[in-house]
C-alpha cells in the first residue's frame, strides 16, 4: 500500500486526480493521482522533460489542464483565491524576484500580504545565511538570489511549501543549512514540504515519501522508510525499465 | 512580527513600484539628476531656454531608461521563458486587477510628478525678470514686420548678473492683452494640458480599454481637432492678408520661438515615451 493511501483520512493538502495534461505534441502528464496530506514532506524526482515542473504550476494555477481533479488546500487549484495563496509557499526553478528591488523592499511587500510573516525568522536567514538583503537582486550572484527567494518564502510560514528545484545554485554548505530550514519547518510548525530535486541524496535528507515520475505518469510512490533498497538504485532501475520497454516496443 | 494583510495591502504594491522602480536613484538616475536640476534653477531664477531644453530632455531620457531597464532583463538568458513581473507577482497573494491597477497608479502619480515639476520651470521661465540697463533695439524682419527686442540683464537669487533678451512683436489686436511671454505663457499652459489629458487618458486606457477607447475618441480628438482648426485659421489668414502675415500668423511666430518649439518637441516625445513605457509594463502585467 502507498503512503498516498495511507494518509487519506487525514487532512489532504495535496490531491490530485487523474491528472492530463498535453502541450500540441506532447504529454507532459498522464492520468496521475496523487495525495498529499497535512505535515508530509514528499520528494519528487524525475529526468528531465518528467512533468515535475508543469505539476508544480498546475498546482499553483499557473497553467491549465485538460482532465482530472487538482485541489490544493482543499481548493481546486484553478480557482485559488488570495487567501488560499497566503498560506501557501511556492519557489519556481527559474528566479522570479524582480531584479530591481532589494531583498528589504521585497520582503517590505510580502509583510503586507502574509499574515503569518515572522520577521524574526526573515532576519535569521538574512543573517544565518548571509544573504546581502539591501543590494539590488540584479547585482546578487544566483546563489544568492536563490537564497532570498527561500527566506522569503519560509518567512511566510505557510502552511504548505512547493518548491522546485530549490537547491539550483547552491554551494555545499548553503544546501545543508538550506535543508535544515525545510526540516525545521517541516518538524516545528507542521508545514507540508512538496518539492523537486535531482539530487537524490537531498531528497533522501528530508522527505518522508518519494514520488517518481517518468513521461508523465506516476511510476513509484512510497514511504523511504519503507524502502528495501536505496532512492538511487530504485530510480535507476525505473529508468533502466524505461528503456527497456522503449527498445522492445521499437523492436 | 507579524504580517499586517488589509491594512497596506491596496497601496503597498504602489508605494513597492514608486520605490523600487520610478524613484529609485540607482533604478532611474535620470530622475535624480533631473530632480536637482529643477530646484536648483527654480531657486536660483536665472533659467533660460536651454535650461529648460535640457531640463526636458532628461525628462525624456529618464522615461526611455525605465523602459530599456524593462527591456534588458526580459532579454536576459536565464529569464527568456517569462517577464520577471509576471514571473513574481503569479506567487503572491494579489488579484490580477489589484496589481494592474496599483501599477497604472503609480505610473500615473510619476508622471504627473514630472508633470508639475516641468510647469514649475515653464511659470518660471514666463515670468518677466527685473530688468536693469534695459534698452529698446527696433529692427525690420524680412516680411517688413517691425520687431521690438528688450535686452538687459537681470540678478540671480544669488546675486549674479545674466544677460535677458525678449522680442516684444507688435500685434494690431492683440496688445492689449498680450504682455512679453504672455502668448508663450498661454500657449504653453495649452499645451501642458492638453499632454496630461493626453497621457492620462493613454493609461487609463490600458486598464480599462473599452471604456478608455470612447474617451479617447471623445476627448483625445477633441485637442487635436483645435490644434488642426488652429492651422487652418493661420493659412486663411495667411491668405486673406496676401502681401503682410496676419495678425494670428504673427502671434503664432511670437508664441512659437526657439524654446517653446523645443518644449513642444520634446513634451511630444515625452508623452509618447511614457505611453510606451506604459505599454511594456502593462504587456508584462496582462500575462499574470
Amino acid at each position: 500500500m502507498s503512503a498516498g493511501s495511507c494518509a487519506r483520512k487525514s487532512v489532504m493538502d495535496i490531491e490530485i486526480r487523474d491528472l492530463t495534461k498535453k502541450y500540441v505534441n506532447l504529454s507532459a502528464l498522464r492520468k496521475v493521482s496523487l495525495n498529499v496530506s497535512r505535515g508530509e514532506s514528499v520528494g519528487l524526482v524525475g529526468s528531465n522533460a518528467a512533468g515535475k515542473t508543469t505539476l508544480l504550476h498546475i498546482l499553483m494555477g499557473f497553467i491549465s489542464f485538460d482532465e482530472g481533479i487538482v485541489k490544493i488546500l482543499g481548493r481546486s487549484s484553478a480557482k485559488i483565491d488570495a487567501i488560499t495563496k497566503e498560506k501557501i509557499g511556492f519557489v519556481a526553478e527559474e528566479i522570479s524576484l524582480l531584479p530591481w528591488a532589494t531583498l528589504l523592499d521585497t520582503a517590505g511587500l510580502y509583510r503586507n500580504y502574509y499574515t503569518r510573516w515572522d520577521e524574526n525568522a526573515f532576519s535569521r536567514f538574512v543573517e544565518e545565511w548571509g544573504i546581502v538583503a539591501d543590494k539590488r537582486l540584479r547585482s546578487l550572484s544566483k546563489g544568492q538570489r536563490r537564497l532570498a527567494e527561500l527566506a522569503l518564502c519560509f518567512s511566510c510560514r505557510p502552511t504548505i511549501t512547493l518548491l522546485d528545484e530549490p537547491f539550483i545554485g547552491l554551494d555545499a554548505v548553503m544546501r545543508i543549512k538550506v535543508l535544515e530550514a525545510m526540516r525545521e519547518m517541516n518538524a516545528e510548525h507542521g508545514t507540508t514540504i512538496f518539492y523537486t530535486s535531482h539530487i537524490l541524496s537531498d531528497i533522501e535528507k528530508i522527505a518522508k515519501r518519494v514520488i517518481i515520475i517518468r513521461e508523465g505518469e506516476v511510476c513509484f510512490d512510497e514511504s523511504l522508510s519503507d524502502l528495501e533498497s536505496s532512492l538511487e538504485s530504485i530510480f535507476v532501475r525505473y529508468y533502466d525499465l524505461a528503456t527497456e520497454e522503449h527498445d522492445s516496443s521499437e523492436e | 512580527m507579524r504580517g499586517s494583510r488589509g491594512r497596506h495591502q491596496h497601496l503597498s504594491p504602489v508605494f513597492f513600484f514608486l520605490k523600487t522602480f520610478f524613484f529609485n536613484p540607482l533604478n532611474n538616475p535620470v530622475f535624480v539628476v533631473l530632480f536637482f536640476f529643477v530646484v536648483f534653477f527654480y531657486w536660483e531664477g536665472s533659467l533660460d531656454k536651454y535650461h529648460v531644453a535640457m531640463i526636458m530632455y532628461l525628462a525624456l531620457l529618464s522615461q526611455y531608461f525605465l523602459k530599456n531597464m524593462l527591456q534588458g532583463y526580459s532579454s536576459d538568458v536565464e529569464e527568456t521563458t517569462k517577464a520577471p513581473l509576471i514571473r513574481f507577482f503569479k506567487a503572491l497573494p494579489i488579484t490580477s486587477p489589484k496589481i494592474y491597477s496599483s501599477y497604472l497608479l503609480s505610473a500615473v502619480v510619476y508622471v504627473l510628478l514630472i508633470y508639475v515639476l516641468l510647469g514649475l520651470l515653464l511659470l518660471e521661465m514666463m515670468k518677466l525678470p527685473d530688468l536693469k540697463g534695459m534698452q529698446f533695439i527696433q529692427s525690420v524682419a524680412p516680411d517688413g514686420d517691425t520687431v521690438t527686442t528688450l535686452t538687459g540683464y537681470a540678478l540671480s537669487r544669488r546675486g549674479i548678473p545674466y544677460f535677458v533678451s525678449l522680442d516684444w512683436s507688435k500685434s494690431l489686436l492683440f496688445d492689449s492683452i498680450l504682455k512679453i511671454g504672455g502668448g508663450k505663457f498661454w500657449t504653453s499652459l495649452y499645451a501642458v494640458l492638453i499632454f496630461i489629458y493626453i497621457s492620462v487618458l493613454r493609461i487609463f486606457q490600458q486598464m480599462r480599454p473599452k471604456r478608455g477607447f470612447q474617451l479617447v475618441i471623445l476627448f483625445h480628438k477633441l485637442p487635436l481637432g483645435i490644434f488642426l482648426l488652429l492651422g487652418l485659421v493661420f493659412i486663411a489668414d495667411l491668405i486673406l492678408t496676401q502681401n503682410e502675415i496676419g495678425i494670428y500668423s504673427r502671434l503664432l511666430i511670437q508664441s512659437m520661438d526657439v524654446t517653446l518649439s523645443l518644449f513642444l518637441v520634446v513634451f511630444v516625445a515625452t508623452v509618447f515615451s511614457t505611453v510606451s513605457m506604459s505599454k511594456v509594463i502593462l504587456a508584462r502585467l496582462k500575462g499574470y
